[in-house]
């Protein structure tokens, strides 16, 4: 073989082996840090998220539990934005959570070191900055959910003290934690609890539920029933917790179970007692026993069910229906008696003269000499003088037609005359005079569409037609044209008058001559159209009333003003002169009851004004509060069920706002040895007492204040005979009022007597004897004077003459007019002055009355028993109270009276709980509470925790009014007790005034 | 001679052909950790929403239900916290509910690895301390198999201690307060919160933690209630750490180094087989 070299077999296997291995090795990365790195900055970024999550989740958790309301004055409290303190309070929690958690996450693991951080905060100056790393957003579908990012988290990897990976991060993660839901939550029960009356929320709610309760007693009290205060204390109470409770609802999604519980023994109690308890003394032991758990009371469900005003009364929103009625009677009373006039005015055409003057020659006669001097006084002096001329007057125009017209020639001679001083004893006169010639054309016009039918052609005027003889206005041209010319001084008379600019044209109205039976032709027709009036009618809810939302007699009015045309009944051309008069006769009666309902609209609108005065209010005037209240009763909006999903659950304290002060041992949220009042309530009765004028000078029913109404005074002294009066002043006073009250009687007596007489019936001595023994029937004063006012009396007179003389009284026409007649006299009788008693008089017996009743302010420690208090209630509500919205003749339409309520509460705590989170806390839910404290955290990590903000507390402040109506009646509707009745405390509920600590 | 050479030769080239083989077979293979890693970064990346009822150890229901949320580290760190117990006593006797349902969450997630995985969270205030709160979920890694492993921290809502101030303060005693004040914060309640209402769930709750607490480190019953009984609980419980901490390191520096009271270690092991 060859001894070639060749190349072993074993040099190509090492080739192979180290080319291998050369490929494994660069198959790999060299060297094991870089790969450690990227694993360990994986698993620090991985672990960051989590770390930031937990930060979240706690931050809210805490920020729940002591959330900033208000920032703190202070240089870590100025970095939150004051709109937004709770959100930038919590932004801060995360930061300082994240940073703590991801300070946790360093660790050393051979060799390598890794660090993830968010920048310091060396002091409180830095706070603002570190909020800012943080930003914040609703959500998840519901936004039940927070978005949360934090900007600079910084991840760092070491060997060595070498810096061998470095990565900048801000996560942005979602974290399933409802603590933005919960807070816009509580924001909105807060916004309701105080949100005024029109706007969802307390007020509305309070409006809606107070007034089928101030219906109903207030009805139960129109009926004589024994209630002393229409609106009590006690109620509202009552339903203002009923109301919170449903506030709750419709923020949370449901209501505190033990204040449920309270609020549904208290009703039930309420519905037993008809709502009369005048203190709920027992709220608070109920509360102590519930909490206990010892006692079990019906569902509120249950309860609520058997709480069902006993009393039929009307509810605010039932329709009545209100007609013109005696307002119509009162027309027509008043149109009857001036029938004459009305036809008279149908009977009066009138005239005018009107002259066209023109100017045709003006010549200059002399002039003023020069005196020198200065100008003393200076006056004109016209002379005309009159010639005939022949020309052609222009037509008349404008309805007016022409009586007869003629043409003159008129030379005016002006002459100025002017006074000169010279020196202090001379003086001098010179003279200009002018000479004008001037056309004068005179037309005399006359216009019959007189009076109050409405305007149209008359088929005849000035020739004979018509009933009686038909005298239309025959002979008046000639009147008239008389009557033109006497008044201007005769044809040339007025021409000179016009030429010189001194024409007076008139119109003169001049009464032609009619038949004197048209009156009784035309009177029918009133009584006829007196019975359709009447039937006008307006349909009402009573609760538009008592809110002064409709104004009925303008309504009646504008009713009566459609149906105008269809009751004058005006042809389009009118028969003759005498049916004009006629129909005029019919548009007066409508006019004279348009003008009457006009006032009384007036009237009722200076009612609604004069709300504002009789109860001032806080959350904009008492007249649109009330309005508004009672147009939002029904608008209670939404009710509860949101917030399924988050599931909260309520807790306040206390869980019932009782008016009685409670401490520590009742109410654990309140500190120790500190008693407070939940719940302050004041409400305020309009028109409470009869006798301080305002029912009558509200309504301009007197002329000075110093007198009252023959009404008041008559109940007054009703009342007072029916009580036991000591000897001395006080039958002294009750003397003296039935003196003036009786004198108010005498008065009518005599109004009877003159309508008897005027009625022609009998003599003065029978006239008398009638009508005192229709009077006779009513021996007490009180009871007379009453049967004066509310028609009685003129009734009973009525009657008794019917007996005494039914032949003068066969004819129906005559006996319906005698009735009126004698309604309108007892109203006369008890608008003059001198019927009625004296203010003074009234009032101190009423004081009297009360004072007797145990209602003197001082009485209040007086227990009377139970028993005298009924009965001494019943009596006192028959005193007059109320403002009568359409004061009718003979009668009062409807009494309005109005409460102005008025709620303010201060919750000792209230936590929301959302069922969320894991058991390792205790306890584990999201907490949000609201109370008085001072939040502090320690951002620097000094160990010293600064002041970060306040917690407040949840308060309620709600403020209504609601008006009462009811239909005519002896006392009207009102509080006998207290017009103003506060509750302990007013007006500040919470921390009985400790000093520093503020209520909210 | 020269045919022996050429046979040595030969061998010696398929020897070396062999091990070049082998060379670049073998470094071919997975890394070891790379499906741990991905478990634990799954964990602690994923969210979960759990829905529990809290039960006692009788399997009662205690109250309605209540849902927790969170990242699954976090789930499995807070479990960990609700299984706390103090020298072989259970400390949170009402938390059996959360955990079953963390397990149930973390086992569909597990599910999706196609290898054998087991979890364990564990919360110990420093290493070997005698308060631990410990929750696995999955499988009990094998011994005699190779395992790939991870570890994550997470954090739990016991607030983070200043150890090395509190050891400077006042030694041993400063850290083991430090300990105690934090854990009690969160599993009695904040020191400054007003206790839930008497006869609540919330109350029964407290009430019976305060008592496992009292058993495990004999305290009795206050004569006013458990209301009161704070401080003792406090009192006994930072005796026993204090001891604790005496016995096992040289000095309060050393123990303060090695306490990690805010967070939760969570071990992923994962094999085949």
């Amino acid at each position: 073989m060859t001894d070639r070299a060749r190349v072993p077999f074993a040099l190509l296997g090492v080739v192979l082996l180290v080319g291998s291995g050369t490929v494994a090795v660069s198959q790999h990365p060299p060297g094991g840090g870089e790969p450690a790195v990227d694993g360990a900055m994986d698993r620090l970024t991985a672990e960051s998220h989590s770390a930031i999550r937990a930060a979240a989740r706690d931050a809210a958790h805490d920020a729940a539990r002591r959330p900033v309301i208000r920032a703190a004055n202070t240089t870590v409290g100025a970095a939150l934005d004051e709109t937004r303190a709770f959100e930038d309070a919590l932004r801060l929690r995360i930061y300082l959570a994240a940073r703590a958690n991801l300070a946790d996450l360093g660790r050393q693991r051979r060799g390598l070191t890794v660090t993830a951080a968010l920048p310091p905060i060396e002091s409180e100056r830095d706070v603002e900055a570190a909020i800012e790393r943080v930003s914040l957003a609703p959500a998840g579908p519901d936004g039940h959910k927070v978005r949360v990012r934090v900007e600079g988290v910084s991840l760092r990897a070491r060997r060595d003290g070498r810096l061998v990976g470095e990565t900048q991060a801000n996560p942005d993660l979602v974290v399933d934690t409802p603590i933005l839901a919960v807070d816009e939550r509580v924001d909105r029960f807060e916004r309701r609890l105080e949100a005024t009356v029109g706007q969802p929320g307390l007020a509305t709610r309070l409006t809606a539920v107070l007034y089928p309760i101030a219906w109903a007693r207030g009805y139960a009290q129109y009926r004589g029933g024994a209630i002393e205060n229409v609106v009590a204390n006690s109620h509202v109470t009552l339903v203002a917790n009923g109301a919170v409770l449903s506030e709750q609802r419709a923020a949370f999604g449901r209501s505190d179970p033990m204040g449920r519980r309270v609020y549904a023994t208290e009703l039930g109690e309420a519905a037993i007692t008809g709502l009369a308890a005048r203190h709920n003394v027992s709220a608070l032991d109920r509360l102590d026993r519930l909490r206990e758990g010892v006692d079990r009371v019906q569902s509120a469900a249950e309860t609520i069910e058997r709480f069902a005003p006993a009393d039929d009364a009307p509810s605010p929103s039932d329709t009545v229906t209100v007609g013109i009625n005696g307002t119509a009677d009162l027309g027509y009373l008043r149109a009857e008696r001036a029938i004459n006039e009305t036809l008279n005015a149908t009977f009066t055409p009138r005239v005018r003269v009107r002259a066209d003057v023109r100017e045709l020659e003006r010549t200059v006669v002399d002039t003023h000499e020069s005196v020198g001097g200065t100008l003393q006084s200076e006056r004109t002096r016209l002379d005309a003088t009159v010639t005939d001329r022949s020309g052609t007057p222009p037509s008349g125009a404008d309805g007016w037609h022409r009586l007869g017209g003629y043409s003159r020639t008129v030379v005016v001679r002006e002459t100025e005359v002017r006074r000169w001083d010279i020196s202090e004893n001379e003086s001098a006169t010179t003279t200009a005079t002018t000479r004008i010639r001037t056309a004068v054309d005179v037309i005399v016009e006359s216009d019959h569409g007189v009076g109050p039918a409405p305007p149209g052609p008359i088929a005849s005027v000035h020739e004979r037609g018509g009933p009686f003889d038909g005298p239309n206005l025959v002979h008046a041209e000639k009147r008239l044209l008389d009557a033109a010319l006497a008044n201007g001084g005769g044809r040339d008379g007025l021409a000179a008058s016009a030429a010189t600019g001194r024409l007076d044209g008139g119109p003169w109205s001049v009464q032609a001559p009619r038949s004197e039976r048209l009156a009784a032709w035309a009177r029918p027709d009133l009584a006829e159209l007196r019975r359709q009036v009447r039937a006008v009618a307006v349909t009402v809810e009573r609760g538009e009333v008592a809110s002064f939302r409709r104004n009925v007699p303008a309504a009646l009015a504008a009713r009566l003003r459609e149906r105008r045309e269809a009751f004058v009944d005006a042809p389009a051309v009118y028969n003759n002169v005498s049916h004009r008069a006629r129909v005029g006769v019919r548009a007066a009666y409508v006019d004279r009851v348009l003008n009457h309902l006009d006032a009384l609209a007036e009237q009722n609108e200076d009612g609604r004004e004069s709300l504002d005065d009789a109860v001032p209010t806080e959350t904009g005037d008492a007249q649109s509060l009330l309005a508004d209240g009672y147009g939002a009763r029904d608008s209670l909006g939404e009710r509860g069920g949101q917030g399924d999903e988050l599931r909260l659950a309520v807790d306040t304290s206390p869980s019932y706002l009782t008016v009685e002060p409670v401490g520590h041992e009742r109410v654990r949220a309140i500190p120790e040895n500190r008693t407070e009042h939940p719940l302050v309530v004041r409400n305020v009765n309009g028109f409470a007492l009869p006798t301080t004028g305002v029912v009558e000078a509200v309504f301009g029913l007197l002329d000075g204040p110093a007198k009252t109404s023959l009404r008041s005074g008559a109940q007054v002294l009703n009342v007072t005979g029916k009580l036991d009066l000591d000897e001395g002043e006080a039958q002294a006073r009750q003397r003296g009022l039935d003196r003036q009250v009786d004198h108010g009687t005498a008065l009518a007596r005599a109004e009877f007597e003159g309508v008897l007489a005027d009625a022609d019936l009998g003599d003065a001595d029978e006239r008398e004897t009638v009508v005192a023994s229709a009077l006779d029937q009513w021996p007490r004063t009180a009871a007379r004077a009453t049967a004066v006012t509310n028609g009685s009396a003129a009734e009973a007179v009525h009657a008794a003459a019917l007996g005494r003389w039914p032949g003068a009284l066969g004819e129906q026409r005559a006996r319906e007019r005698l009735a009126i007649e004698l309604r309108f006299a007892a109203r006369a009788a008890r608008e003059d002055e001198g019927a009625q008693p004296s203010l003074p008089a009234v009032n101190e017996t009423s004081d009297l009355v009360r004072a007797g009743l145990g209602y003197a302010a001082e009485a209040g420690q007086e227990r009377v028993e139970a028993v005298a208090r009924r009965r001494a209630a019943r009596l006192a509500a028959r005193l007059p109270s109320g403002v009568p919205v359409l004061p009718g003749p003979g009668t009062y339409y409807a009494t309005v009276n109005v409460w102005q309520v008025q709620v303010r509460g201060s919750y000792a705590r209230v936590v929301i709980r959302a069922r969320r989170g894991a058991p390792d806390r205790a306890p584990p839910d999201l907490a949000y509470v609201r109370e008085i404290r001072t939040v502090r955290i320690d951002v620097d990590g000094d160990g010293h925790r600064e002041r970060l903000g306040q917690n407040r507390r949840l308060s309620v402040r709600a403020e209504t009014v609601v008006g009462v109506a009811v239909p005519p009646g002896a006392q009207g509707v009102g509080d006998v007790d207290e017009r103003d009745e506060r509750s302990p405390g007013w007006p500040e509920p919470g921390p009985v005034a400790a000093g520093n600590v503020s209520a909210r | 001679m020269r045919g022996v050479s050429t046979v040595l030769d030969v061998s010696v080239f398929l020897l070396l052909v062999s091990v070049a083989v082998a060379t670049l077979a073998v470094p071919a293979a997975d890394p070891p950790n790379a499906t741990a890693d991905e478990t634990a970064e799954t964990l602690a990346t994923t969210t979960a929403n759990v829905s529990y009822v809290p039960v006692g150890a009788d399997g009662e229901a205690r109250e309605p239900s209540r849902t927790a949320a969170g990242t699954h580290a976090e789930l499995l760190g807070r479990g960990a916290l609700t299984d706390l117990e103090l020298d072989g006593t259970a400390l949170a006797p009402t938390t059996g509910g959360f955990r079953a349902a963390v397990g149930e969450e973390t086992a569909t997630v597990l599910a999706w690895s196609s290898d054998r995985t087991s979890v364990v969270a564990t919360w110990a205030p420093y290493p070997e301390a005698p308060l631990r709160g410990r929750f696995a979920v999955g499988e009990r890694s094998p011994e005699t198999v190779d395992v790939s492993t991870a570890t994550l921290t997470v954090p739990v809502p016991v607030e983070s201690v200043a150890a090395r101030e509190a050891a400077a303060e006042d030694g041993y005693r400063g850290v083991a307060h430090a300990i105690a004040d934090s854990l009690l914060a969160t599993t009695l309640g904040p020191e400054d919160a007003t206790l839930p209402d008497p006869g609540s769930p919330a109350r029964r709750d407290w009430q019976r933690r305060m008592r496992a607490y009292a058993g495990a480190l004999d305290v009795a019953e206050p004569a006013d209630g458990w209301a009161a009984g704070r401080p003792a609980i406090e009192r006994a419980l930072v005796e026993r750490l204090t001891a604790d901490l005496r016995d096992r390191y040289s000095s309060p520096a050393a123990a303060a180094a090695e306490v990690r009271a805010g967070q939760v270690q969570i071990v992923v092991r994962e094999w085949s087989g």
